[in-house]
């Protein structure tokens, strides 16, 4: 396997509340994994701790098979990483804070990093705490590009952007990214601007991960069921990997994974009146997992 | 990355820095026009208020910006060691602090006036001036140390500058109460600076540990991390000070020879410790022994006559303060008691303040010393002279009627014969300058006193004003007028006629020293070695030397053989010269030299001391070496 990150067991609370419970996860190398989850469920601690900036209470990390520590620096040169909030020294200028991380990253590249400065519209000399929500998303780009990462962390950068400035981030930037073999982890709570762009879905629910499939797989095997049947059919369909289900007499919703011609046996046994078989969006397919 | 974090805390804290710059303008405007007191309360505001203040307010800053915006997260997530995080952000801050003591040092190096105002004031120039690094500077160092390693736990800056205030006045005054508590079981108290050190790191220590290894979005429990290593740290650091304070040589080279106030007599050589007492070699067992513990021991503060020993001792008590008592000792070590107790009500002593040192006669059977007050309206110090028996009886007191301001008392010698005391004292001018030191006789019987000289040198850190073994003689170095040369002087104690035996333009004596019978005496000066020999009226050139300092230079015990150390195309040698003045063995030095050498002569033995913490003896036969201390 070409595994870039690989999480064993990992666990972590605050207080009482546990957040993360034996979490695992393994990425590959050029791949664009979706981690989606309600607000809430663990998406920012988990890649808090991924980046080392707080230390879990259990489990271990292994970035490129070798195994982090919560003290190690030096695989952070090859993460970039966009947090959710504005986490810059609002006092420094786009100039200084650029500077600031040149000094950080070993492979920094000015000119691309000017190039992007101009691309999006920035003002070396502007202050940060003058900048927008979508400038700032904006600069923490350009860092994280500035510093030619291998592995790109997303967390949450979308929310609270407009339409336009999303579009832009999501459909130039991050595709591009993908497209140059980044490996990206995204994680956020607005699914379906991810939906053109991830290889791999995970999605986490009271710590842990109760999904995690290839996107493109994924799609063709989830489906929503539409039934009717003379008879009613509470109680008469039994079969695994039902996901949702809604009966109301002799006409029953359900969301299926995975959807198998086994199971479409199953149902065709029932000897329905109709039967509808479709595909479901990312959004749909979150929410039937989520909920 | 050093350099970002420097330019960012300094552009962060730019506002203290240049309140600070706009305090020392002040100070120069103020030096400048002359206005001494008004510069005095200023430097005292800006050494006393400014500097702890602006610590605290710098180092409690630390971590201020990277709570405020949430950038630890983003700080945490670069690729940097967060003890290097930390450690740069400290140096940088302190950098501040260090840049107004440098501009503050500079300032005061290049304004004459303010540098007179705060002459006390030095700026370290190697390392073991760090540890005695004035209080001004040290306090300031510790409370930004303190508020520094805080301001990991906390967001809010003026939290943490009050907590700051808070742990350091309570430290402080757990750490001087322990102090005292140490003075009195140990009789040493010179840990405050020793402390200091130890708060500081622990502070940094447990910050560094809780920076690291903590979670820092969840306050308790980084707190709770802190606490438990702050408190185990100052345990430890309370533990090692102990420990250092009770063997009185960490840090403050306690265990080290002073060779200037050291004694011979009968084949031993006895020599004063600051911070431990009196040592002594012990020619028959060949090792040194420690003979007397005391604290803040004044090193020429004790005398020895015969089979005793008799010293000041320093002790202090919650009614009367820091006292000093006279204590009597046997050379052999034993029967160490108390003979003049100033806090005992019971004794004609109470209440009274020792000055100066002390004097046994030739026979350990009596002792004089003096003690003193200054009149508060005529601003002359009134000297009482006591005398007394070692077995505590017979005391007499004699209160000497000084008509003008005399100070710095020094006795010099109390021989039996006559019952006079000579002593020297430093004539002050009405303004409190120094006039001159005198030597004086006291006849203690007709109750007169008589200036023997009017202009002696009396430094007491050099042998330099030395009573011959028999009590016959004293030598001195005296100039009768100031634009007369300086003589070396033998003063006849019996008769007190004075005989010159050499004249220099500047004597520049290093050293005199007394064969054992009387007869003969060697000096060292400039750079030549001479011995004059009473009975022939016999001045004599010894040695020659290239260099102008001082060389170790004594008679062996049969009083006949000199040893000198000279040295030799960059080597040092000990040389023997024979009763003839011709050298009679030559043995090189193997040892490392720091300064001067100073050499003491026994029986077919010599006692040498290369460094202050060291002391060696030679057998002269076997040439055999041994570190006795």
């Amino acid at each position: 396997m070409n595994e870039i990150l690989t999480i064993k067991y990992l666990s972590k609370s605050f207080g009482k509340k546990r957040v993360l419970e034996n979490f695992n996860l393994i990425m590959e190398k050029g791949k664009v994994y979706g981690l989606l989850g309600i607000n809430g469920e663990g998406k920012t601690t988990l890649i808090r701790m991924i980046m080392g900036v707080i230390p879990p209470d259990n489990g271990e990390i292994f970035f490129k098979n070798k195994k982090i520590s919560f003290r190690d620096d030096a695989y952070k040169k090859e993460i970039g990483f966009i947090a959710e909030e504005s986490i810059f020294y609002s006092w420094m200028s786009i100039k200084e804070l650029l500077s600031f991380n040149a000094s950080f990253y070993p492979k920094w590249n000015t000119r691309k990093a000017n190039e992007y400065l101009e691309k999006f519209s920035l003002d070396p000399k502007t202050k940060i705490r003058h900048l927008s929500r979508g400038m700032k998303l904006k600069l923490g780009l350009i860092v994280t590009l500035a510093s030619e990462p291998e592995f790109l962390i997303l967390d949450d950068p979308t929310s609270g952007l407009d339409v336009p400035t999303r579009h832009d981030f999501l459909k130039e930037i991050i595709k591009e990214l993908s497209e140059s073999g980044t490996t990206i982890l995204f994680s956020t709570h607005i699914v379906h601007e991810i939906e053109g762009i991830i290889d791999n879905l995970g999605i986490l629910k009271f710590g842990n991960l109760i999904l995690d499939e290839d996107f493109h797989e994924l799609k063709n095997s989830v489906k929503r069921i539409l039934l009717t049947s003379e008879e009613s059919l509470e109680d008469k369909i039994k079969m695994e990997g039902i996901i949702t289900q809604k009966i109301n007499g002799s006409q029953c919703e359900m969301v299926v994974f995975p959807w198998t011609e086994e199971k479409k046996q199953v149902i065709e046994n029932l000897k329905p009146t109709s039967m509808e078989i479709k595909p479901l969006n990312l959004e749909e397919i979150f929410i039937s997992f989520a909920s | 990355m050093f350099l970002k974090i420097l330019l960012k805390e300094w552009r962060e804290n730019i506002l203290i820095f240049l309140l600070a710059i706009l305090f020392m303008i002040a100070l120069v405007v103020l030096t400048l026009t002359d206005l001494r007191e008004m510069t005095l309360n200023f430097s005292g505001m800006f050494l006393l208020l400014f500097l702890p203040f602006a610590a605290l307010l710098i180092g409690s800053s630390g971590f201020y910006s990277e709570f405020k915006d949430n950038a630890w997260i983003y700080l945490f997530s670069r690729p940097i060691k967060k003890e290097l995080l930390w450690l740069f952000k400290y140096i940088s801050l302190l950098s501040i602090l260090g840049v107004i003591f440098l501009i503050f040092f500079l300032v005061k190096q290049f304004l004459p006036g303010l540098d007179d105002v705060l002459n006390d004031i030095k700026f370290p120039s190697e390392f073991r001036d760090i540890l005695s690094f004035s209080l001004y500077f040290v306090i300031p160092i510790i409370a930004f140390t303190i508020s520094f390693s805080i301001s990991i736990l906390y967001d809010k800056q003026f939290i943490i500058f009050f907590v700051s205030i808070l742990i350091g006045a309570a430290l402080a005054l757990f750490f001087q109460g322990y102090l005292f508590f140490l003075y009195m079981t140990y009789y040493y108290y010179g840990g405050f600076r020793i402390f200091g050190l130890f708060i500081a790191l622990s502070f940094i220590l447990a910050s560094v540990i809780t920076f690291v290894k903590s979670d820092f979005s969840q306050m308790g429990r980084k707190f709770l991390m802190f606490a438990k290593f702050v408190i185990l740290f100052i345990v430890i650091s309370l533990a090692l000070g102990t420990i250092g304070i009770a063997r009185g040589d960490l840090f403050t080279g306690s265990k080290a020879f002073y060779p200037y106030y050291s004694v011979k007599h009968e084949g031993d050589v006895y020599a004063g410790n600051f911070s431990r007492g009196i040592v002594c070699y012990k020619a028959e067992s060949d090792k040194v022994k420690k003979m007397v513990l005391t604290s803040d021991f004044m090193s020429n503060r004790y005398s020895i006559g015969r089979d005793k020993i008799a010293f000041f001792k320093y002790a202090r008590n919650t009614r009367y303060g820091r006292y000093e008592d006279l204590w009597i000792i046997n050379t052999d070590g034993s029967e160490e008691r108390i003979l003049v107790e100033t806090v005992n009500p019971a004794t004609p002593f109470y209440k009274c303040s020792i000055w100066g040192n002390c004097l046994l006669s030739p026979d350990g059977g009596r002792v004089i010393f003096l003690t003193g007050v200054k009149n508060r309206k005529s601003n002359i110090n009134e000297v009482t002279v006591w005398w007394m028996n070692t077995d505590g009886t017979g005391i007499n007191k004699k209160i000497l009627d000084f008509p003008i301001n005399y100070t710095n008392f020094h006795l010099v010698a109390w021989p039996s014969s006559t019952g006079n005391l000579i002593l020297t004292i430093e004539e002050k001018s009405p303004t409190f300058k120094k006039v001159a030191d005198r030597l004086i006789l006291i006849d203690l019987e007709e109750e007169t006193y008589q200036v023997l000289f009017d202009d002696v040198r009396s430094e007491f850190y050099r042998k330099i004003m030395e009573v011959s073994p028999t009590y016959n003689h004293l030598g001195l170095v005296w100039r009768d007028h100031p634009e007369n040369k300086e003589k070396l002087v033998l003063l006849d104690l019996k008769t007190l006629d004075k005989k010159v035996i050499f004249e220099a333009e500047r004597m520049r004596l290093w050293a005199m020293k007394w064969s054992q019978d009387g007869e003969k005496i060697v000096f060292s000066r400039a750079r030549e070695t001479l011995v004059y020999t009473l009975t022939d009226n016999m001045l004599r050139k010894v040695s020659k030397r290239d260099y102008g300092y001082e060389v170790g230079f004594d008679w062996l015990a049969d009083g006949k053989r000199l040893a000198l150390i000279i040295p030799d195309y960059g080597d040092l040698y000990l040389r023997v010269f024979g009763e003839d003045f011709k050298e009679e063995k030559r043995v090189k030095i193997p040892y490392p030299v720091e300064g001067s050498v100073y050499l003491w002569g026994l029986d077919n033995k010599v006692l040498m001391n290369f460094n202050r913490r060291s002391l060696f003896r030679l057998d002269l036969e076997t040439e055999k070496w041994k570190k006795v201390y």
